[in-house]
């Protein structure tokens, strides 16, 4: 089972909407994987594989490896911007 | 999403700067009692505090701030500013500005889903976009 977080500036918004589109992506891909929100001030202690936010917040996560994406909604991007990084965590 | 964005989409030309966007697509839920006048205040600073997050995908935003901060109802309005207006130099101007009000943490899940499919649909947001008037866009929803 692979953790994923998705993170945005306050948990409920922006990285909902992602989560629901990784969780997706997931199924179609057949990856079994777990994935939540919360906000960025939160991450921090969190026991996830992977951080999925903006570039920007990214930027500033230094203790899970993360993963960029260019768009919370764009389902076509965020799978350009996260797959490989899931396929890689699934043992 | 019909339904929940009847009677909020406002279209206008330009604002001048973000925060007066963030203030205009706030003003329609403050109208209608969905928020108290801080919730705007709240997304604002949460903007300036984390940056773009709110920026879903080229072109839309979707400011918001927490339940705690003053939202009433869970409710979204619209603001469709046709000259575009600019959250930061590295992302392209935003046309379409969601403002989303949630009164906890969950009773807004169906809407986040629903909203986040419409993002999703580029030729739905272009539509959007382009419209003059809110029966037109409801008449696509």
């Amino acid at each position: 089972m692979v953790k994923i977080l998705t993170v945005c500036g306050n948990g409920i918004g922006s990285s909902l909407m992602c989560a629901m589109k990784i969780e997706e992506i997931c199924q179609e891909e057949g990856i079994n994987a777990s994935v939540s929100s919360c906000d960025f001030n939160s991450v921090t202690g969190k026991d996830v594989d992977l951080v999925v936010t903006i570039k920007e917040l990214a930027d500033q996560i230094t203790t899970i490896k993360t993963a960029p994406i260019r768009s919370y909604t764009n389902k076509k991007k965020i799978k350009e911007d996260v797959l490989e990084a899931i396929k890689g965590l699934v043992k | 999403m019909k339904k929940i964005l009847e009677g909020n989409i406002r279209i206008i030309d330009r604002v001048n700067g973000w925060r007066e966007g963030v203030k205009e697509a706030g003003a329609i839920l403050l109208e209608k009692s969905k928020i108290e006048e801080r919730y705007i205040d709240a997304a604002i600073n949460n903007i300036e505090r984390l940056g773009n997050y709110i920026i879903l995908t080229d072109g839309v935003a979707m400011p918001h701030a927490r339940p705690e901060d003053g939202a009433i109802e869970t409710s979204v309005s619209l603001l469709i500013v046709k000259e575009g207006v600019e959250f930061s130099d590295e992302e392209e101007k935003v046309k379409l500005i969601f403002m989303l009000a949630s009164k906890d943490n969950t009773s807004h899940i169906d809407v986040i889903r629903k909203l986040s499919n419409l993002i999703d649909d580029e030729e739905m947001i272009e539509k959007i976009s382009n419209a003059s008037a809110e029966i037109e866009i409801l008449n696509f929803l």
